[in-house]
């Protein structure tokens, strides 16, 4: 098996890997005549190689979909199935972290490898894992002094203001303070980049953008209804997005592979659907007395939900106050949500809300299967579903006006002709990513590699 | 009826660490008020495989019967912790299998750091010819690709690769926290409700 060899041999030539990622960059934004006006120089660039629209996980958030990326697994292997997740007895929400992942990462088979690394600002990289090299927590990170392994990277990022995530209460609050605070972390976060790619020893460096996200989400209806100043802040933004990638790229080392890719695509909201309203109205989860929470459901509780869009069945011998059986109980209920949330249409506009509620078995497989919501919804795009007690309805608006979506994620390599034969997934990500960079991807990845 | 335990199994090169990593651990879970056995390579050779050699199918018969006996304590509510080389990715796919709760733990080092390391010498032999089917030298370990716990013991501490491994046990519900709460949690009580606002200001929560 050559690891004698691998020791004591020559290395061959070690190749290098950039990886951009595009927090919510749709296919659509980087390619065509949108990807033209909005972002010219990246449209460019992913002409020089293959571009390709990629499909994400459900539930459709970040952490989940970075979490997929980075492992190679679907979310029963890697453990985090949302921002929000609970410990079923006594019931308890937690918010997972990078050390509630249960598959090795693409940093830590690297690291494993002997390469060196750089990674900045992955969802779910809080707490920073110990790696060959150095990483710089995501927005999950209290502040940048807890944020980064080794620690002494701190007062370096501090020195440059390097900022964790915008503070995204001004997007309410004032619009103006928040554009101002996009550009400031957008671009303290690729002069930072810059210089630890100038000053670092790396083989492979990720770079994560989230400033994508935020905009998206605040300034996509604005955007779309061609406001007058709104849209013209969101081109913009997206002008100066494309100037850093351009100088970003510009130094990258020679022979670099680079591989630009998002994790979830975005579209207009449509609506917010609160789904505890409904379960609730229907009979299914009963609010005792007290504080409308989660904790305090009555025990005749027959299901709930967390966000988004994930039903958990108040089982019995699971659940703290567990009131479903298991065996027979449990799939009659599970088939009756199914068939009546499949139907679910917007109370005023008809509009079905959700396009498939599915089984977790027949969404995930793996170990870590059991923590899975018994249910998981795919909405139909726009919609976001939401968990908030005591909604007078089911259907509701607010100031965010971009919603996730699954299917046009993105994936692109420079200089090398991909044609894969199959959509892909963001599970394909790492396993290509380890094959550019001559090293094997382990069996355990559900994915496969690209090339 | 009592809860059955699970077998934690540390794998790795001679000399990265498993006996040593394997007994703090054991102490570690013992006072968390379990009940755990050690079964040690070295013992376990000279107790219960004193007939085996180190051909592949010996080490596999070995590591098996260990597997058995791990399984034997399990069902009574004993803890085993397993520390043996367990060089083939087969033999611990079967053993996952024989199992009911597996806990493949990974102890990794370069091997010129374990040719430096050399306490009992072997590698020194090996690299000479004396000692043949010497794990590493001249007989292949094939490394976990997917172990539940991986710890590179050059680069951590014993404490450190302790406390990681202790850590995947609780997360996984397998032990319950250490008592007196030690400082497993991420977040303090501030720290947790800053981020919880940032999820919160993007409708995420």
């Amino acid at each position: 098996m050559g690891l004698l060899k691998r020791f004591f041999s020559k290395s061959p030539a070690r190749s290098r890997v950039f990886v951009l990622g595009l927090d919510g960059v749709s296919h659509s934004m980087v390619s065509g005549s949108l990807g033209r006006s909005l972002v010219p120089n990246l449209t460019e660039l992913v002409n020089g190689g293959t571009l390709l629209p990629m499909r994400s996980v459900l539930p459709t958030m970040s952490s989940v979909a970075w979490a997929t990326y980075f492992t190679g697994v679907n979310p029963a292997k890697h453990g985090i199935f949302g921002f929000i997740d609970r410990h079923p007895n006594p019931f308890q929400a937690v918010m997972p972290t990078a050390r509630d992942l249960k598959s090795l990462t693409l940093w830590e088979h690297l690291s494993r490898y002997h390469r060196e690394i750089g990674v900045m600002g992955v969802p779910l990289t809080f707490p920073p894992k110990q790696v060959n090299g150095f990483m710089v927590g995501c927005f999950f990170s209290p502040d940048l002094a807890s944020a980064t392994f080794p620690v002494e990277l701190a007062p370096r990022l501090m020195e440059m203001d390097y900022r964790l995530d915008v503070d995204t209460s001004l997007a309410r609050d004032d619009l103006g303070a928040f554009l101002a605070d996009l550009d400031e972390t957008l671009s303290r976060r690729f002069l930072a980049c810059r210089r630890l790619m100038a000053e670092e020893p790396w083989d492979f460096f990720q770079l994560n953008v989230i400033t994508t996200d935020r905009i998206n989400h605040f300034l996509w209806g604005p955007w779309e209804d061609g406001d007058e100043d709104l849209a013209r802040a969101f081109s913009a933004f997206y002008r100066r997005l494309d100037a850093h990638i351009a100088d970003l790229v510009g130094e990258l080392p020679s022979g670099c592979q680079l591989v630009i890719l998002s994790d979830h695509g975005f579209t207009r909201s449509a609506g917010v659907v609160y789904l505890n309203h409904w379960l609730e109205a229907n009979g299914y989860l009963l609010l005792g007395m007290g504080k409308k929470e989660l904790r305090n459901m009555h025990a005749e509780t027959r299901a709930y939900s967390l966000a988004p869009g994930r039903i958990y069945i108040n089982l019995e011998g699971r659940e703290e106050r567990g009131h479903v059986p298991s065996g027979r109980p449990y799939e009659d209920l599970r088939e009756e949500l199914i068939h009546r949330l499949g139907g679910l249409a917007h109370p005023e506009t008809g509009q079905p809300l959700i396009k498939a509620v599915h089984k977790r078995e027949d969404l995930y497989h793996g170990a870590h299967l059991g923590r899975a919501a018994d249910l998981i919804i795919e909405p139909q795009t726009g919609f976001d579903f939401k968990a908030d007690l005591g909604r007078a309805d089911l259907v509701g608006s607010d100031h965010i006006t971009g919603a996730h979506t699954i299917d046009d994620a993105f994936f692109f390599v420079n200089d090398i002709d991909l044609a894969p034969s199959e959509p892909i997934t963001l599970l394909d990500a790492a396993p290509t990513i380890l094959e550019l960079m001559n090293l094997p991807a382990p069996e355990a990845m559900d994915g496969r590699s690209l090339l | 009826m009592t809860q059955p335990a699970f077998t934690i199994w540390i794998t790795g090169l001679p000399c990265a660490g498993k006996t040593t990593v394997g007994k703090m651990l054991t102490q570690n879970l013992l006072e968390r008020g379990l009940l755990v056995q050690r079964l040690d390579g070295d013992e376990v050779r000279r107790e219960l495989c004193s007939d085996l050699g180190f051909s592949r199918a010996d080490r596999h018969t070995n590591n098996l019967r260990v597997a058995y006996v791990a399984g034997l304590l399990n069902k009574w509510g004993v803890v085993s912790v397993v520390c043996q080389v367990t060089p083939y990715a087969d033999t611990r796919s079967e053993l996952r299998r024989k199992l009911p709760e597996f806990v493949e733990v990974f102890l990794d080092c370069p091997l010129e750091q374990l040719i430096n390391r050399d306490v009992k010498g072997h590698y020194k032999k090996a690299l000479a010819g004396e000692i043949k089917n010497f794990t590493g030298i001249n007989d292949p370990y094939e490394p976990p690709e997917d172990p539940e716990v991986y710890c590179n013991t050059h680069q951590l501490t014993l404490a450190e690769t302790v406390t990681k491994i202790t850590g995947y046990l609780e997360e996984a519900g397998l032990i319950g926290p250490a008592a007196g709460g030690d400082a497993a949690e991420p977040y303090t009580s501030e720290q947790e409700a800053v981020v919880k606002k940032r999820l919160a200001d993007l409708g995420y929560l």
